[in-house]
């Protein structure tokens, strides 16, 4: 019991790690330097489409 | 043989006797056992329990999880992390100065500061709050071996974003209670509650584990959502920097603001602020500026004038003042415009930032009239921002208005107001003359799910002029726009602009009059959005531009740039006609084109070309390159990326065709 709770006190702390760290990635201005690496390109007036 | 029975007689009572002795022993020491075990285990029961319990748990008082703030859409602007810090318990220390000399490099303090801390009888001293991974590594057999010397696992701040919205989110001190911005202004809701709890304990008396308790979850600080929209502020925050890099201005603010209810999509700021590292940042940049700090409105002002002046009934808005040649007494002193102006209608005066003209509007209006109608816009009071150090502004009674200054408050000056009493004041006349609240935060979410807060959905009750009134300022500030107007770069193709330049000298303290270097140069307006959506408030301030001190030319650009893409993000665009769309060519461009008409590698690249392509949504750069070899009469009209082209995408090309490519702005 105690090595399991040691596992899930282990994997609850790399789960906020890794939530920390996506959340970084996911910076805005990291995706655009992404995207622009890419070769990716805003999209135009009417080329998105909300689907309901 | 007598002998012999005799001496096994006396042998077996020696044996029997033994046995006796050995199984009285067995039999005492059985009962003493049993006596023992029934003493410890039943009547001295409660004291044995509570002891063991002591040593093994303890009531700890207990800092549940703070709340997290989160933008419009759920993204994560400030978060927590789980960080170690090292802590010492100097009364079980043994040897402090061989720790001190030992974990110091590791610690990058001195030793002998260490030293002093691990000396004494303390039961609890800090070592170091916040380690990097590498630090615990390298402390980890040192905590092991040295009684003492433990982690403790504690909650650390992060803003994955990083600079993004730093001034608005603030931050909090290294106990993650919220010292500025957002993260003080909503404290109590995101603060985690202190629980006292039973907590267990190892041989060495650290916490084994404290995060078992259902409840700490329960007790967690609560999640704010903002009404922030995370992408409209990375581009709010990216073309103010560019406007302050471009004017070599000090700084600037950008805002924007749905018109509708007051909710703030983009609250930007120049210089940025890494909330992460607040403490390598000057504390001046902690200041939310576009909230606490207050300024002249300039010309941005002149649109309540014209409001003054309609609602009164004094005037139509076909009405003519005159501007008198740009010079006009009052009293002894003189007001000037920029240029010299004849009749003006009363939307020209607007149009054409005409001082003279708003501070003769001003004077037939009367100063209670123009007060009141600058008080009901909410001038002179705070607007009800949720954001600490919100000041009032300063307005003060028409009472002390000499007449001089109800002029210069006609046009802007003598008076300060806030940047987001600038921007609801212009909601105001956006949405047809409702007064809104600026808010920041749209909804709080407990731990538990629950949500505890939700801006009320308000409805637009508080009439600051009438609808009529309103559209009438609309359509005047739609002139400031116009060609020969004093924001033509405000404009964008194919929609309606309408806003107001605003360009204020700042008052120079030390000379005690106002300064002719160093001017505010603001815009402030909107975009006409399809039938549905609610205007969106777009407002930049540039804080001492030196490239050109006129807000038309310093601030209009950014704020056609950030309009764009407005426009782009929420799809403006789907009911307009691309051929609508008409830009001038600029001279950067022009080059481009020529250059590529005269490369060698546009021919050869182009010759497996045979029907053609689809450009559109494509640079002309790519056109170019690909239809160079069939080049013969090339014609470039806009600039940016092609919306229509001639010959039609599929049509065979053959030598000699004319290529005919219409380009717009990047929107």
């Amino acid at each position: 019991m105690n090595e399991l709770r040691q596992d899930e006190k282990q994997l609850i702390e790399n789960q906020d790690m890794l939530q920390a760290e996506l959340a970084t990635l996911k910076r805005p201005q990291n995706l655009a330097r992404l995207a622009r690496l890419l070769g990716l390109k805003e999209p135009r007036p009417g080329h998105k489409v909300v689907l309901p | 043989m007598k002998r012999t029975r005799r001496e096994s007689k006396n042998e077996r009572r020696r044996l029997q006797l033994r046995i006796g002795i050995v199984a009285g022993v067995v039999v005492f020491s059985l009962v003493a056992v049993v006596a023992r075990a029934y003493f410890l285990q039943v009547v001295k029961h409660d004291h044995y329990l509570a002891r063991q319990q002591h040593q093994r748990s303890s009531n700890t008082l207990v800092h549940c999880e703070r709340g997290e703030i989160r933008d419009a859409d759920g993204g994560a602007l400030a978060i927590n992390v789980k960080g170690s810090a090292l802590y010492a318990e100097p009364r079980r220390i043994k040897d402090g100065k061989r720790i001190a000399q030992g974990i110091a490099p590791i610690l990058k303090v001195k030793p002998s500061t260490l030293e002093k801390r691990l000396s004494g009888s303390r039961g609890f001293v800090w070592l170091k709050r916040s380690l990097t991974p590498g630090q615990v590594e390298a402390l980890k057999p040192w905590c092991e071996k040295e009684m003492g010397l433990a982690f403790l696992k504690q909650n650390r701040r992060l803003y994955p974003n990083r600079e993004l919205a730093g001034q608005v989110l603030g931050f909090t001190n290294i106990d993650c209670q919220g010292q500025e911005g957002l993260e003080r202004y909503y404290e109590k809701y995101l603060k985690g509650r202190q629980l006292y709890l039973e907590v267990e304990h190892d041989a060495r008396h650290q916490v084994v584990d404290s995060s078992q308790h259902s409840e700490l979850d329960y007790y967690k600080g609560k999640t704010v959502y903002l009404t922030l929209d995370r992408q409209l502020q990375v581009w709010a925050e990216d073309e103010l920097e560019r406007a302050v890099t471009e004017s070599r201005a000090r700084g600037g603010v950008a805002l924007v603001m749905d018109a509708s209810d007051g909710a703030i999509l983009a609250m930007a700021q120049n210089p940025r602020f890494n909330p992460n590292t607040k403490l390598k940042n000057n504390p001046a940049l902690w200041r939310n500026r576009a909230v606490t700090d207050l300024l002249e409105p300039g010309s941005t002002f002149k649109a309540f004038t014209l409001v003054a002046a309609l609602e009164s009934g004094l005037y139509k808005i076909d009405d003519l003042i005159d501007c008198e040649d740009g010079s006009f007494k009052v009293g002894r002193r003189t007001i000037h415009d920029t240029h010299k102006y004849g009749k003006l209608r009363l939307d020209e005066v607007l149009k054409y930032s005409s001082n003279i003209g708003c501070s003769k509007i001003a004077e037939r209006v009367g100063a209670e009239r123009f007060e009141a109608v600058l008080k009901d816009f909410g001038f002179g009071s705070t607007s009800g921002i949720d954001y600490p150090h919100e000041p009032s502004g300063r307005l003060r009674s028409w009472r002390k208005w000499r007449p001089i200054d109800l002029c210069n408050i006609a046009f802007g000056q003598g008076v300060s107001v806030t940047s987001v009493q600038l921007v609801a004041a212009y909601a105001a006349l956006a949405n047809g003359g409702y007064r809104v609240t600026p808010h920041l935060v749209s909804k709080i979410v407990s731990g538990g799910g629950w949500t505890v807060y939700e801006q009320p959905v308000k409805k637009l009750s508080v009439r600051v002029c009438s609808a009529e009134v309103a559209q009438q300022v609309n359509k005047a500030l739609a002139m400031v726009v116009e060609d020969d107007g004093t924001a033509p770069q405000a404009q964008i193709p194919g929609f309606r602009v309408a806003g107001k330049t605003g360009t204020a000298q700042k008052f120079d303290f030390s000379e005690k009059r106002y300064s002719h270097k160093k001017y505010w140069a603001s815009f402030v307006g909107y975009v006409d959005p399809p039938a549905g959506q609610s205007r969106k408030i777009v407002y930049v301030m540039v804080d001492e531009p030196r490239s050109s001190i006129y807000g038309g030319v310093v601030a209009a650009p950014a704020f056609q740039r950030i309009n764009r893409r407005l426009i782009s993000h929420l799809n403006y665009a789907s009911e307009v006609e691309f051929a609508d769309l008409e830009m001038p060519i600029n001279e950067e461009f022009a080059k481009l084109k020529l250059k590529l008409q005269e490369s060698e590698i546009v021919k050869d690249l182009t010759q497996s070309a045979k029907l053609m392509p689809d450009f559109r949504g494509r640079t002309i750069r790519e056109a170019l390159v690909l239809v160079g070899g069939y080049r013969r009469n090339l014609e470039i009209s806009g600039q940016g990326r092609i919306v229509a082209q001639k010959p039609l995408p599929g049509t065979v090309l053959e030598p000699g065709l004319d290529f005919v490519f219409h380009l717009s702005s990047e929107i």
